[in-house]
Protein backbone atom coordinates (compact mmCIF):
# COMPACT_ATOMS: atom_id res chain seq x y z
CA UNK A 1 0.00 0.00 0.00
CA UNK A 2 2.82 2.39 0.96
CA UNK A 3 4.68 1.49 -2.21
CA UNK A 4 1.58 2.15 -4.25
CA UNK A 5 1.07 5.57 -2.63
CA UNK A 6 4.70 6.47 -3.16
CA UNK A 7 4.51 5.42 -6.79
CA UNK A 8 1.37 7.54 -7.23
CA UNK A 9 3.03 10.52 -5.58
CA UNK A 10 6.08 10.02 -7.75
CA UNK A 11 4.01 10.13 -10.93
CA UNK A 12 2.11 13.24 -9.82
CA UNK A 13 5.29 15.04 -8.89
CA UNK A 14 7.00 14.01 -12.13
CA UNK A 15 4.39 15.64 -14.31
CA UNK A 16 4.39 18.80 -12.22
CA UNK A 17 8.14 19.14 -12.20
CA UNK A 18 8.69 19.11 -15.90
CA UNK A 19 6.04 21.62 -16.86
CA UNK A 20 7.70 24.48 -15.04
CA UNK A 21 11.38 23.68 -15.30
CA UNK A 22 13.12 24.62 -18.54
CA UNK A 23 15.74 21.94 -18.12
CA UNK A 24 15.08 18.28 -17.37
CA UNK A 25 17.87 16.57 -15.50
CA UNK A 26 18.62 13.18 -14.03
CA UNK A 27 21.52 12.17 -11.84
CA UNK A 28 22.53 8.50 -11.94
CA UNK A 29 24.63 6.90 -9.26
CA UNK A 30 26.68 4.98 -11.80
CA UNK A 31 29.66 5.81 -14.01
CA UNK A 32 29.11 7.76 -17.18
CA UNK A 33 30.41 5.10 -19.58
CA UNK A 34 27.82 2.67 -18.18
CA UNK A 35 25.04 5.27 -17.93
CA UNK A 36 25.38 6.21 -21.59
CA UNK A 37 24.81 2.61 -22.68
CA UNK A 38 21.65 2.41 -20.58
CA UNK A 39 20.53 5.70 -22.09
CA UNK A 40 21.04 4.48 -25.64
CA UNK A 41 19.01 1.33 -24.90
CA UNK A 42 16.24 3.33 -23.24
CA UNK A 43 16.02 5.69 -26.22
CA UNK A 44 15.81 2.83 -28.70
CA UNK A 45 13.27 0.97 -26.57
CA UNK A 46 11.06 4.07 -26.73
CA UNK A 47 11.21 4.11 -30.53
CA UNK A 48 13.94 6.68 -31.07
CA UNK A 49 16.91 6.30 -33.40
CA UNK A 50 20.29 7.52 -32.26
CA UNK A 51 21.60 9.81 -34.98
CA UNK A 52 25.07 10.10 -33.51
CA UNK A 53 27.11 10.55 -30.35
CA UNK A 54 29.37 13.56 -30.06
CA UNK A 55 32.48 13.13 -27.93
CA UNK A 56 32.82 16.71 -26.64
CA UNK A 57 35.53 15.80 -24.10
CA UNK A 58 37.70 14.30 -26.85
CA UNK A 59 37.58 17.52 -28.85
CA UNK A 60 38.50 19.63 -25.85
CA UNK A 61 41.27 17.29 -24.71
CA UNK A 62 42.81 17.34 -28.18
CA UNK A 63 43.09 21.10 -27.73
CA UNK A 64 44.83 20.70 -24.38
CA UNK A 65 41.87 21.24 -22.04
CA UNK A 66 41.21 19.12 -18.99
CA UNK A 67 37.72 17.73 -18.79
CA UNK A 68 35.95 14.60 -17.72
CA UNK A 69 33.57 12.44 -19.76
CA UNK A 70 31.20 14.73 -21.70
CA UNK A 71 29.06 13.38 -24.53
CA UNK A 72 26.02 14.56 -26.40
CA UNK A 73 23.61 12.06 -27.89
CA UNK A 74 21.51 13.18 -30.85
CA UNK A 75 18.30 11.22 -31.25
CA UNK A 76 14.94 11.45 -32.95
CA UNK A 77 12.39 9.85 -35.22
CA UNK A 78 12.83 10.08 -38.98
CA UNK A 79 9.18 10.61 -39.83
CA UNK A 80 8.86 13.41 -37.25
CA UNK A 81 12.01 15.12 -38.50
CA UNK A 82 10.66 15.11 -42.04
CA UNK A 83 7.21 16.30 -41.02
CA UNK A 84 8.55 19.17 -38.90
CA UNK A 85 11.21 20.34 -41.35
CA UNK A 86 8.49 20.63 -43.98
CA UNK A 87 5.86 22.34 -41.82
CA UNK A 88 8.22 24.40 -39.65
CA UNK A 89 11.64 24.78 -41.27
CA UNK A 90 12.38 27.46 -38.66
CA UNK A 91 12.41 24.71 -35.98
CA UNK A 92 15.11 22.48 -37.49
CA UNK A 93 17.81 23.74 -35.14
CA UNK A 94 16.20 21.62 -32.43
CA UNK A 95 16.09 18.44 -34.50
CA UNK A 96 17.37 15.86 -33.71
CA UNK A 97 16.96 16.13 -29.94
CA UNK A 98 20.10 16.36 -27.89
CA UNK A 99 20.85 15.02 -24.43
CA UNK A 100 24.15 15.53 -22.63
CA UNK A 101 25.85 12.91 -20.51
CA UNK A 102 28.34 14.44 -18.09
CA UNK A 103 30.48 12.63 -15.53
CA UNK A 104 30.72 14.02 -12.02
CA UNK A 105 33.31 11.66 -10.61
CA UNK A 106 31.55 8.29 -10.10
CA UNK A 107 28.13 9.73 -10.93
CA UNK A 108 26.48 10.91 -14.14
CA UNK A 109 24.23 13.85 -14.89
CA UNK A 110 21.92 13.82 -17.90
CA UNK A 111 20.43 17.10 -19.13
CA UNK A 112 17.96 17.90 -21.86
CA UNK A 113 15.86 20.95 -22.68
CA UNK A 114 12.24 20.56 -21.59
CA UNK A 115 10.25 20.45 -24.87
CA UNK A 116 7.55 22.58 -23.24
CA UNK A 117 9.86 25.62 -23.50
CA UNK A 118 8.70 25.77 -27.12
CA UNK A 119 4.98 25.89 -26.30
CA UNK A 120 4.85 29.68 -26.21
CA UNK A 121 6.33 29.97 -29.70
CA UNK A 122 3.62 27.80 -31.29
CA UNK A 123 0.53 28.57 -29.19
CA UNK A 124 -1.97 27.87 -31.97
CA UNK A 125 -0.20 24.96 -33.64
CA UNK A 126 -1.81 21.75 -32.43
CA UNK A 127 0.68 19.53 -34.28
CA UNK A 128 3.70 21.14 -32.63
CA UNK A 129 2.05 21.28 -29.22
CA UNK A 130 1.29 17.59 -29.48
CA UNK A 131 4.91 16.86 -30.40
CA UNK A 132 6.16 18.85 -27.39
CA UNK A 133 3.76 16.97 -25.14
CA UNK A 134 4.81 13.59 -26.54
CA UNK A 135 8.51 14.35 -26.27
CA UNK A 136 8.10 15.54 -22.72
CA UNK A 137 6.23 12.36 -21.81
CA UNK A 138 8.88 10.24 -23.53
CA UNK A 139 11.72 11.93 -21.65
CA UNK A 140 9.99 11.28 -18.33
CA UNK A 141 9.49 7.65 -19.35
CA UNK A 142 13.13 7.34 -20.40
CA UNK A 143 14.26 8.82 -17.09
CA UNK A 144 12.02 6.32 -15.33
CA UNK A 145 13.54 3.47 -17.39
CA UNK A 146 17.00 4.70 -16.44
CA UNK A 147 16.16 4.73 -12.73
CA UNK A 148 15.00 1.12 -13.08
CA UNK A 149 18.19 0.24 -14.99
CA UNK A 150 20.27 1.92 -12.29
CA UNK A 151 18.55 -0.12 -9.57
CA UNK A 152 19.10 -3.33 -11.53
CA UNK A 153 22.73 -2.41 -12.13
CA UNK A 154 23.32 -1.93 -8.41
CA UNK A 155 21.92 -5.39 -7.72
CA UNK A 156 24.32 -7.07 -10.16
CA UNK B 1 -11.15 -4.81 27.52
CA UNK B 2 -8.97 -5.42 24.53
CA UNK B 3 -10.59 -2.76 22.38
CA UNK B 4 -8.81 0.29 23.91
CA UNK B 5 -5.48 -1.52 23.64
CA UNK B 6 -6.03 -2.39 19.99
CA UNK B 7 -7.06 1.21 19.30
CA UNK B 8 -3.94 2.48 21.02
CA UNK B 9 -1.70 0.16 19.01
CA UNK B 10 -3.48 1.09 15.79
CA UNK B 11 -3.11 4.79 16.59
CA UNK B 12 0.59 4.37 17.36
CA UNK B 13 1.13 2.45 14.15
CA UNK B 14 -0.70 5.18 12.25
CA UNK B 15 1.58 7.89 13.63
CA UNK B 16 4.72 5.83 13.07
CA UNK B 17 3.75 5.03 9.48
CA UNK B 18 2.68 8.67 8.89
CA UNK B 19 6.07 9.86 10.06
CA UNK B 20 7.87 7.27 7.93
CA UNK B 21 5.68 8.22 5.02
CA UNK B 22 6.51 11.94 5.50
CA UNK B 23 10.23 11.13 5.62
CA UNK B 24 9.95 9.03 2.50
CA UNK B 25 8.03 11.79 0.77
CA UNK B 26 10.70 14.38 1.60
CA UNK B 27 13.40 12.03 0.40
CA UNK B 28 11.51 11.33 -2.79
CA UNK B 29 10.98 15.04 -3.49
CA UNK B 30 14.61 15.79 -2.70
CA UNK B 31 15.67 13.02 -5.07
CA UNK B 32 13.43 14.33 -7.77
CA UNK B 33 14.13 18.05 -7.57
CA UNK B 34 17.47 18.55 -5.82
CA UNK B 35 19.79 15.59 -6.38
CA UNK B 36 20.58 16.35 -10.03
CA UNK B 37 22.41 19.52 -8.98
CA UNK B 38 23.24 18.98 -5.30
CA UNK B 39 24.23 15.31 -5.63
CA UNK B 40 23.36 12.28 -3.55
CA UNK B 41 23.95 13.14 0.08
CA UNK B 42 24.08 16.85 -0.82
CA UNK B 43 27.76 16.75 -1.71
CA UNK B 44 27.30 19.43 -4.35
CA UNK B 45 27.68 19.56 -8.11
CA UNK B 46 26.24 22.33 -10.27
CA UNK B 47 24.62 23.36 -7.00
CA UNK B 48 26.38 24.19 -3.76
CA UNK B 49 27.03 21.45 -1.19
CA UNK B 50 24.28 20.87 1.38
CA UNK B 51 26.53 19.20 3.91
CA UNK B 52 25.95 19.32 7.70
CA UNK B 53 28.50 22.17 7.95
CA UNK B 54 26.31 24.30 5.67
CA UNK B 55 23.01 23.24 7.17
CA UNK B 56 23.92 23.94 10.76
CA UNK B 57 24.44 27.66 10.09
CA UNK B 58 21.00 28.46 8.71
CA UNK B 59 17.40 28.30 9.87
CA UNK B 60 14.57 26.43 8.15
CA UNK B 61 13.04 29.66 6.88
CA UNK B 62 16.19 30.32 4.85
CA UNK B 63 15.94 26.86 3.27
CA UNK B 64 12.22 27.20 2.59
CA UNK B 65 12.60 30.61 0.95
CA UNK B 66 15.60 29.42 -1.05
CA UNK B 67 13.60 26.56 -2.53
CA UNK B 68 10.61 28.79 -3.22
CA UNK B 69 12.50 31.78 -4.65
CA UNK B 70 15.57 30.12 -6.13
CA UNK B 71 18.43 32.32 -7.24
CA UNK B 72 17.24 34.37 -10.23
CA UNK B 73 19.89 34.30 -12.94
CA UNK B 74 22.12 32.01 -10.91
CA UNK B 75 21.08 28.48 -12.07
CA UNK B 76 18.99 27.47 -9.01
CA UNK B 77 15.36 27.69 -10.20
CA UNK B 78 12.41 28.86 -8.11
CA UNK B 79 10.40 25.71 -7.43
CA UNK B 80 7.07 27.43 -7.76
CA UNK B 81 5.32 24.17 -8.58
CA UNK B 82 5.99 22.84 -5.08
CA UNK B 83 3.48 23.79 -2.40
CA UNK B 84 4.55 24.72 1.11
CA UNK B 85 3.97 21.17 2.40
CA UNK B 86 6.26 19.80 -0.30
CA UNK B 87 8.94 22.35 0.52
CA UNK B 88 8.66 21.62 4.25
CA UNK B 89 8.99 17.89 3.50
CA UNK B 90 12.19 18.53 1.57
CA UNK B 91 13.60 20.69 4.36
CA UNK B 92 12.63 18.11 6.99
CA UNK B 93 14.40 15.45 4.97
CA UNK B 94 17.49 17.67 4.58
CA UNK B 95 17.54 18.18 8.34
CA UNK B 96 17.11 14.50 9.04
CA UNK B 97 19.75 13.43 6.46
CA UNK B 98 22.28 15.97 7.74
CA UNK B 99 21.41 15.36 11.40
CA UNK B 100 21.06 19.11 11.99
CA UNK B 101 18.39 21.34 13.48
CA UNK B 102 17.08 24.72 12.47
CA UNK B 103 19.21 27.42 14.06
CA UNK B 104 17.45 29.94 16.28
CA UNK B 105 19.22 33.25 15.82
CA UNK B 106 19.04 36.07 18.30
CA UNK B 107 17.56 39.24 16.90
CA UNK B 108 20.21 41.61 15.65
CA UNK B 109 20.54 44.79 17.73
CA UNK B 110 23.24 46.34 15.59
CA UNK B 111 22.65 49.07 13.09
CA UNK B 112 25.14 48.91 10.25
CA UNK B 113 26.48 51.81 8.24
CA UNK B 114 26.78 50.89 4.54
CA UNK B 115 29.35 53.63 3.89
CA UNK B 116 31.71 52.17 6.46
CA UNK B 117 30.75 48.69 5.25
CA UNK B 118 31.88 49.49 1.70
CA UNK B 119 35.48 49.99 2.79
CA UNK B 120 35.46 46.86 4.91
CA UNK B 121 33.83 44.84 2.14
CA UNK B 122 36.58 45.85 -0.28
CA UNK B 123 39.21 44.96 2.28
CA UNK B 124 37.89 41.55 3.31
CA UNK B 125 35.25 40.23 0.92
CA UNK B 126 35.93 41.36 -2.63
CA UNK B 127 38.48 38.65 -3.50
CA UNK B 128 35.87 35.90 -3.26
CA UNK B 129 32.56 37.72 -3.66
CA UNK B 130 33.61 40.24 -6.37
CA UNK B 131 33.07 44.00 -6.55
CA UNK B 132 29.30 43.72 -6.89
CA UNK B 133 28.82 40.71 -4.62
CA UNK B 134 27.96 38.44 -7.53
CA UNK B 135 30.74 35.97 -6.71
CA UNK B 136 34.26 35.85 -8.08
CA UNK B 137 35.17 33.20 -10.62
CA UNK B 138 32.90 31.60 -13.16
CA UNK B 139 30.09 29.18 -12.57
CA UNK B 140 28.31 27.78 -9.56
CA UNK B 141 28.59 24.87 -7.18
CA UNK B 142 31.55 22.60 -6.72
CA UNK B 143 34.50 22.03 -9.02
CA UNK B 144 34.35 18.42 -10.15
CA UNK B 145 35.66 17.69 -13.59
CA UNK B 146 37.23 20.95 -14.81
CA UNK B 147 39.78 23.23 -13.24
CA UNK B 148 38.31 26.40 -11.70
CA UNK B 149 39.53 29.07 -9.35
CA UNK B 150 37.68 27.84 -6.24
CA UNK B 151 36.75 24.37 -5.02
CA UNK B 152 33.37 25.76 -3.94
CA UNK B 153 32.34 28.71 -6.06
CA UNK B 154 31.51 31.74 -3.89
CA UNK B 155 27.76 32.33 -4.07
CA UNK B 156 26.25 35.59 -5.23
CA UNK B 157 25.51 37.37 -1.96
CA UNK B 158 23.62 40.16 -3.71
CA UNK B 159 21.29 37.85 -5.60
CA UNK B 160 17.68 38.88 -4.87
CA UNK B 161 16.73 35.28 -4.02
CA UNK B 162 19.58 35.01 -1.55
CA UNK B 163 18.90 38.34 0.15
CA UNK B 164 15.20 37.60 0.44
CA UNK B 165 16.04 34.25 2.07
CA UNK B 166 18.89 35.22 4.37
CA UNK B 167 17.99 37.32 7.42
CA UNK B 168 20.52 39.78 8.81
CA UNK B 169 21.40 37.43 11.69
CA UNK B 170 22.24 34.69 9.14
CA UNK B 171 24.53 37.07 7.26
CA UNK B 172 26.09 38.25 10.51
CA UNK B 173 26.65 34.69 11.67
CA UNK B 174 28.33 33.70 8.39
CA UNK B 175 30.65 36.72 8.45
CA UNK B 176 31.53 36.28 12.11
CA UNK B 177 32.03 32.53 12.13
CA UNK B 178 32.61 31.59 8.49
CA UNK B 179 31.39 28.51 6.70
CA UNK B 180 33.34 25.36 7.30
CA UNK B 181 34.37 23.49 4.17
CA UNK B 182 33.78 26.38 1.80
CA UNK B 183 36.84 28.55 2.39
CA UNK B 184 34.73 31.29 4.04
CA UNK B 185 36.68 32.66 6.99
CA UNK B 186 35.14 33.56 10.36
CA UNK B 187 36.18 37.21 10.33
CA UNK B 188 35.23 37.98 13.93
CA UNK B 189 36.62 34.69 15.20
CA UNK B 190 40.06 35.48 13.77
CA UNK B 191 39.92 39.09 14.95
CA UNK B 192 39.68 40.82 11.60
CA UNK B 193 36.27 42.39 12.30
CA UNK B 194 34.37 43.49 15.39
CA UNK B 195 30.59 43.37 15.90
CA UNK B 196 30.05 46.79 14.36
CA UNK B 197 32.26 46.00 11.35
CA UNK B 198 30.19 42.88 10.65
CA UNK B 199 26.96 44.89 10.86
CA UNK B 200 28.41 47.54 8.52
CA UNK B 201 29.26 44.91 5.92
CA UNK B 202 25.76 43.43 6.20
CA UNK B 203 24.30 46.89 5.59
CA UNK B 204 26.54 47.34 2.54
CA UNK B 205 25.57 43.94 1.12
CA UNK B 206 21.88 44.87 1.48
CA UNK B 207 22.56 48.18 -0.27
CA UNK B 208 24.38 46.47 -3.16
CA UNK B 209 21.55 43.97 -3.44
CA UNK B 210 18.97 46.69 -3.93
CA UNK B 211 20.96 47.87 -6.99
CA UNK B 212 21.34 44.39 -8.47
CA UNK B 213 19.70 43.84 -11.84
CA UNK B 214 18.56 40.54 -13.29
CA UNK B 215 18.39 40.05 -17.06
CA UNK B 216 15.27 41.82 -18.40
CA UNK B 217 12.69 39.66 -20.18
CA UNK B 218 13.01 39.21 -23.93
CA UNK B 219 10.54 40.88 -26.31
CA UNK B 220 7.41 38.79 -26.91
CA UNK B 221 8.14 38.40 -30.63
CA UNK B 222 11.64 36.92 -30.18
CA UNK B 223 11.76 33.56 -32.00
CA UNK B 224 13.70 30.44 -30.94
CA UNK B 225 15.75 30.43 -34.14
CA UNK B 226 17.41 32.92 -36.48
CA UNK B 227 16.08 32.20 -39.96
CA UNK B 228 17.37 33.91 -43.11
CA UNK B 229 16.43 33.24 -46.73
CA UNK B 230 19.47 32.90 -48.95
CA UNK B 231 19.52 34.56 -52.39
CA UNK B 232 21.81 31.74 -53.59
CA UNK B 233 21.21 28.13 -54.54
CA UNK B 234 21.76 25.37 -51.98
CA UNK B 235 25.35 24.43 -52.90
CA UNK B 236 26.52 28.05 -53.08
CA UNK B 237 24.92 28.83 -49.72
CA UNK B 238 26.63 25.83 -48.07
CA UNK B 239 29.97 26.98 -49.49
CA UNK B 240 29.39 30.56 -48.35
CA UNK B 241 28.55 29.49 -44.78
CA UNK B 242 31.73 27.40 -44.57
CA UNK B 243 33.83 30.33 -45.78
CA UNK B 244 32.25 32.72 -43.28
CA UNK B 245 32.87 30.28 -40.41
CA UNK B 246 36.50 29.79 -41.35
CA UNK B 247 36.86 33.58 -41.53
CA UNK B 248 35.48 33.78 -37.98
CA UNK B 249 38.06 31.22 -36.72
CA UNK B 250 35.66 28.41 -36.00
CA UNK B 251 36.62 24.76 -36.22
CA UNK B 252 34.17 23.05 -38.59
CA UNK B 253 33.07 19.46 -37.98
CA UNK B 254 31.99 17.10 -40.78
CA UNK B 255 28.57 18.08 -42.13
CA UNK B 256 25.56 16.01 -41.20
CA UNK B 257 22.28 15.76 -43.04
CA UNK B 258 19.31 16.67 -40.90
CA UNK B 259 17.77 13.19 -41.22
CA UNK B 260 21.09 11.31 -41.08
CA UNK B 261 20.93 8.40 -38.66
CA UNK B 262 17.16 8.80 -38.33
CA UNK B 263 16.16 7.36 -41.71
CA UNK B 264 17.60 4.77 -44.08
CA UNK B 265 20.58 6.40 -45.80
CA UNK B 266 18.93 6.14 -49.23
CA UNK B 267 15.88 8.03 -47.96
CA UNK B 268 17.79 10.88 -46.33
CA UNK B 269 17.10 14.30 -47.85
CA UNK B 270 20.53 15.53 -48.92
CA UNK B 271 19.29 19.07 -49.47
CA UNK B 272 19.02 19.61 -45.70
CA UNK B 273 22.45 19.83 -44.17
CA UNK B 274 23.78 21.01 -40.82
CA UNK B 275 27.15 22.74 -40.73
CA UNK B 276 28.47 22.23 -37.22
CA UNK B 277 31.19 24.36 -35.74
CA UNK B 278 32.87 25.20 -32.48
CA UNK B 279 35.57 27.30 -30.91
CA UNK B 280 37.05 25.07 -28.21
CA UNK B 281 38.49 27.98 -26.27
CA UNK B 282 35.04 29.56 -26.03
CA UNK B 283 33.43 26.19 -25.31
CA UNK B 284 35.78 25.54 -22.40
CA UNK B 285 34.99 28.98 -21.00
CA UNK B 286 31.26 28.35 -21.38
CA UNK B 287 31.47 25.00 -19.58
CA UNK B 288 33.03 26.75 -16.59
CA UNK B 289 30.00 29.05 -16.45
CA UNK B 290 27.38 26.43 -17.24
CA UNK B 291 28.15 22.69 -17.48
CA UNK B 292 24.90 21.97 -19.33
CA UNK B 293 25.59 24.02 -22.48
CA UNK B 294 26.04 20.78 -24.41
CA UNK B 295 22.24 20.53 -24.69
CA UNK B 296 22.53 23.26 -27.33
CA UNK B 297 26.14 23.27 -28.52
CA UNK B 298 28.06 22.82 -30.75
CA UNK B 299 26.60 25.53 -32.88
CA UNK B 300 24.96 24.49 -36.08
CA UNK B 301 23.69 26.39 -39.07
CA UNK B 302 21.22 24.26 -40.97
CA UNK B 303 20.74 24.92 -44.67
CA UNK B 304 17.49 23.72 -46.20
CA UNK B 305 16.35 23.67 -49.79
CA UNK B 306 12.57 23.90 -49.74
CA UNK B 307 10.15 22.36 -52.25
CA UNK B 308 9.87 25.66 -54.16
CA UNK B 309 13.68 25.81 -54.51
CA UNK B 310 14.19 28.59 -51.96
CA UNK B 311 17.04 28.13 -49.53
CA UNK B 312 16.91 28.89 -45.78
CA UNK B 313 19.64 29.27 -43.21
CA UNK B 314 18.50 28.40 -39.68
CA UNK B 315 20.40 28.62 -36.38
CA UNK B 316 19.37 28.60 -32.72
CA UNK B 317 18.66 32.04 -31.30
CA UNK B 318 21.12 32.06 -28.42
CA UNK B 319 19.37 35.02 -26.80
CA UNK B 320 16.31 32.80 -26.30
CA UNK B 321 18.20 29.59 -25.57
CA UNK B 322 20.32 31.18 -22.84
CA UNK B 323 17.16 31.92 -20.82
CA UNK B 324 16.49 28.22 -20.32
CA UNK B 325 19.51 27.90 -18.00
CA UNK B 326 18.58 30.62 -15.44
CA UNK B 327 22.17 31.79 -15.72
CA UNK B 328 22.77 35.52 -16.27
CA UNK B 329 26.46 35.00 -17.04
CA UNK B 330 25.43 32.81 -19.94
CA UNK B 331 22.76 35.32 -21.00
CA UNK B 332 25.44 38.03 -21.31
CA UNK B 333 27.93 35.77 -23.08
CA UNK B 334 25.44 34.38 -25.58
CA UNK B 335 23.96 37.77 -26.39
CA UNK B 336 27.38 38.65 -27.82
CA UNK B 337 27.74 35.26 -29.51
CA UNK B 338 24.33 35.64 -31.07
CA UNK B 339 25.46 38.83 -32.79
CA UNK B 340 28.43 36.92 -34.23
CA UNK B 341 26.20 34.07 -35.41
CA UNK B 342 23.80 36.49 -37.10
CA UNK B 343 26.72 38.23 -38.82
CA UNK B 344 28.03 34.93 -40.20
CA UNK B 345 24.61 34.05 -41.59
CA UNK B 346 24.14 37.49 -43.08
CA UNK B 347 27.60 37.44 -44.63
CA UNK B 348 26.88 34.04 -46.19
CA UNK B 349 23.69 35.33 -47.74
CA UNK B 350 24.90 38.75 -48.94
Amino acid sequence: MKKFLLAALFLIASSAQAITNDMMMLRMNIKADVAIEYLKSALENRGYSIAHTQKCDGGMQSFGYTTDFYRSIFFGKGAEAREISKAHPDFVSYIPHKITVVAEREETVLSIVNPHVFDRFYPEDSMMLQHFKNWHHDILSIFSDLRAAERAHKLQ
Amino acid sequence: MLRPLVSLIALSLFFISSSAFADARGEMLFGQHCVACHQFGGKGGIGLPLTPEKMENVDDLYLIRTIQLGRPGRVMPAFTELNLDDVRSIVDYMRSASNTKSVVFEASHLSGNPDRGEGLYHLHCVTCHAEDGSGAGEGTGVTLSRHRGFMVMPPSITNPGFLASASDPILEFAIKHGREGSGMLGFKDVGLLDEQGVADIVAYIRQMGSDQQVAPPLPEDERPTITIESPYDFDTTVSNVRQSLVGANFRIFPDRYLEQGLLDEFMVNKRQVGIRFCNFNELYGMLAIEPRVGVVLPCRITILEQEDGSVLLVAPNLKVVSRWFNNDNLVRLWAAMNEGLSSIMEEASL
